[in-house]
């Protein structure tokens, strides 16, 4: 008998266990509207709607992120690295991304940059492979103009500046909706941001969804962030970033363009400022296309070879 | 390329805040530098090893989505040979481009899904292992620096034909034809970074002439036809994130065997010393090179998940059939003999703190026997003893500051005869198209290493490259 409950209990622990990895309290499904089959432009989409839980707006907020409402991206774009004294420097890049969670039991989507200016890195690209599996790190190669050679390299430190910027590698790239606990603090008007880069107030009483986001790794870079929630999409416009001590050390926009009829939602502006030391980096964003028929074989390091630079 | 370098001044000087790559028109970019890197020893500051001024433009032209034409030109001119007295004799040698190799890179790509072609002037490269070459040996390579030159400027680039036929998505087999040939290039006695075994056969050479003798070096190539071509196949694969390679390459090796192959007899015979022809006669030295299978593969796999996450394992392994090897005593060659030969390099690389990559490397090479009629082998750029396995460590960090403005790595070389390198760099990203470097190179070791024969040119160096 007393062995017939150590076995319940440990089977219920694992339950349990597996219950809570799998579907946090609140959570829900979300529904997914498909986009009709009739045009090819046009991308799914998500419709947040009042009384979703913090869970749920934090789920569409990474759907938007990574463009998962489409099969494919791609876009140009280049960003300046801004010091307290106003040097600039820049970076210009090809940017291009398969979503495969449709489909593949194995990976989300894989991604490819492409450094195109300046020229002393010019040709640096940078292949990564995001699997689903949340635990499980990106698979990373890069081609090396100046080695000319390309090498598998170890994922960042998620705390690493990536390229320079002021946004980290977990912010640019790998952070998933399972790094972080949310919590709702409530409905609010955005009070508006103004840009020190190009002098543009964005989002002036834009209604929002305000969330509370702490990560779940400690000690940690930073203790929470304040994520400010666009009602017309999910997309978080704004962030606060706040350091172990509780003072807030940074601060992140991102502007969207909403594709109406297509229902497409691209990041086309991005800001982010270190409060602390007084850099910025201003990251712009076009030509940007959605499943205009990328083929998965492009994600692979033989693209990564056909660099030249 | 008068009229290029011409061309890439006059775009500077007009306009020297110009956006950095042109585009000329929507299908075709240029690019290019110009940079100089100056080094000296630091024993004595004021005597330098480089004063090289090199000029660079890149070309892409696009003439459809799926055909690129690229070309990369180059000239460079090292000073070093006007101000040193010492290097004088070799400036029409070294001190600038030779020949056409001012055209360093020119060929057409052909891109479709599962078939890439591209041919002409071009470098391929297999290994991926840092300070040292394992299983890159596609293109042979420029030592006039030692290994000193980043891999990308010392190979050698070589007319050919490289076709990427991919028949599953993470699965490629790639097929070379090379009918070109070009051999590793060394610097000549009386260089910065000449070799050991060069000064000391010009020294064998010069005691022979002294006593009379006539010496003529007869450098074997093989014949640019289609039976000498290099042929080459890798396959490449990832099976659920473990990368690995196999590799054969068929050709001639870019290294010669070099010895005495006969002499041809004086009209009148005075004999020589024990051993030699009769005096006056003219001592034939033959280089030649050694046609070998290369046998190779490699892996890489990233540990995603679990206790050891964010580690990177890479090994490298190439074996030579064929290879040719001297042997003799320390410094004195006796003979050669057909040897072969291996090489196998196991690589862990990690983000420690942040942005710190530490990369460890733990290379061995090694021949399939230790003697050779009694005699040991020799290593050939220095002529000293090679022990059967000869074992190598490399340590590798890097990092960056100031949002990566600032970049520092640090190459540290160990041979197992107690044979150092010592390589800390500084990058400083001065403005987009601005860049200055500073740099040590330092050395250890016996003559007979690889690394010790430098051992007196422990060097600082800058340099400063302005990118358009």
């Amino acid at each position: 008998m007393k062995r017939l409950a150590v076995v319940l209990g440990l089977f219920s622990a694992l339950l349990l266990f597996t219950l809570f990895r799998s579907s946090p309290a609140g959570a829900e499904e979300l529904k997914i509207q498909v986009a009709p089959g009739g045009c090819p432009e046009c991308c799914d989409f998500i419709e947040p709607h009042e009384g979703m839980s913090a869970d749920d707006l934090m789920r569409i907020k990474y759907w938007i992120k990574y463009t998962k409402f489409a099969r494919d991206y791609r876009s140009d774009g280049n960003f300046y690295l801004i010091d307290k004294s106003g040097l600039s420097r820049s970076r210009n890049f090809n940017r291009f991304r398969m979503l495969l969670h449709r489909d593949n039991r194995e990976y989300d989507y894989k991604d490819l940059t492409v450094i195109t200016d300046p020229q002393n890195i010019k040709g640096l690209a940078i292949l990564a492979w995001t699997y689903k599996e949340p635990t499980r790190d990106q698979d990373i190669w890069l081609w090396l103009p100046s080695l000319r050679k390309i090498r598998k390299v170890s994922q960042s430190e998620a705390d690493d500046a990536a390229l320079g910027s002021d946004w980290t590698t977990e912010e640019m790239s790998t952070r998933r909706w399972e790094d972080e606990t949310y919590k709702m603090i409530g409905e609010k008007k955005f009070p508006g941001f103004t840009s020190k880069y190009n002098g543009k107030t964005y989002y002036k009483d834009t209604d929002c969804w305000v969330v509370e986001a702490t990560p779940k790794r400690k000690p940690w870079y930073y203790s929470k962030r304040i994520v400010w929630i666009d009602k017309r999409h999910g997309g978080n416009i704004f962030d606060e970033i706040y350091d172990p001590l509780g003072r807030k050390f940074k601060v992140q926009l991102k502007v969207y363009e909403i594709w109406g009829d297509k229902h497409c939602v691209p990041q086309v502006h991005l800001e982010a400022y270190d409060l602390n030391t007084g850099h910025s980096t201003i990251n712009e964003i076009g030509n940007i296309r959605f499943n205009s028929g990328q083929d998965e074989n492009y994600f692979t390091e033989k693209t990564l070879m056909r660099t030249k630079w | 390329m008068k009229k290029i370098l011409f061309i890439a001044g006059i775009l500077l000087l007009v306009n020297p805040f110009v956006a950095y790559s042109i585009e000329v028109g929507c299908n075709m970019t240029v690019s290019g530098y110009l940079k100089n890197e100056t080094a000296v020893r630091t024993h004595e500051l004021d005597d330098l090893l480089k004063i090289e001024h090199t000029a660079q433009i890149e070309a892409e032209y696009r003439i459809s989505d799926n055909l690129h034409v690229f070309g990369i030109v180059r000239e460079f001119y090292d000073s070093v040979f006007d101000a040193e007295e010492k290097y004088r004799e070799n400036r029409n040698l070294l001190s600038r481009t030779r020949g056409i190799n001012w055209l360093r890179e020119l060929y057409l790509d052909y891109y479709s899904t599962n078939l890439d072609i591209r041919i002409g002037k071009q470098q391929v490269v297999w290994g991926t292992t840092v300070g040292m070459k394992i299983l890159d040996i596609v293109n042979p390579d420029d030592q006039r620096e030692y290994v000193l030159d980043d891999f990308a400027d010392s190979r050698i680039p070589l007319w050919m034909l490289k076709a990427e036929w991919s028949p599953k998505v993470n699965g490629t087999l790639q097929f070379l034809f090379i009918p070109d040939f070009k051999h590793n290039f060394i610097s000549p006695a009386g260089s910065p970074f000449t070799y050991q075994a060069v000064t000391l056969g010009a020294e064998k050479v010069g005691a022979l002439e002294r006593l009379g003798y006539h010496v003529h070096e007869n450098a074997i190539r093989p014949a640019k036809t289609f039976e000498n071509s290099k042929i080459g196949l890798r396959w490449l694969d990832v099976f659920k994130g473990f990368e690995y390679s196999l590799n054969w390459l068929h050709g001639y090796e870019y290294s010669t065997v070099k010895g005495p192959s006969g002499a041809i007899l004086p009209r009148v015979i005075i004999p020589g010393p024990p051993g030699l022809p009769p005096l006056g006669s003219t001592m034939i030295l033959e280089s030649k090179h050694p046609q070998v299978e290369y046998f190779g593969g490699s892996f890489t796999k990233t540990v995603t998940a679990g206790y050891l996450r964010g580690l990177t394992t890479r090994g490298e392994f190439v074996y030579t059939h064929g290879h040719k090897n001297g042997y003799g005593v320390e410094g004195s060659q006796v003979g050669i003999a057909k040897v072969d030969m291996w090489k196998s390099a196991l690589v862990v690389e990690k983000y420690v703190i942040t942005n710190w990559l530490v990369e460890f490397q733990y290379i061995m090479m090694g021949l399939t026997r230790e003697k050779e009629h009694g005699y040991r082998f020799l290593l050939g750029p220095t002529q000293g003893t090679l022990d059967q396995v000869e074992t190598f460590l490399t340590l590798m960090v890097s990092t960056d500051f100031f949002y990566e403005r600032l970049k520092a790595k640090t190459l540290i070389v160990y041979g197992d005869n107690n044979d150092w390198r010592f390589s800390p760099r500084f990058d400083f990203e001065a403005t987009d198209k601005i860049n200055v470097a500073l740099g040590f190179h330092f050395f250890n070791g016996h003559r007979n290493g690889l690394n010790g024969e430098f051992r007196d040119n422990d060097e600082v160096y800058t340099e400063i490259k302005y990118s358009f």
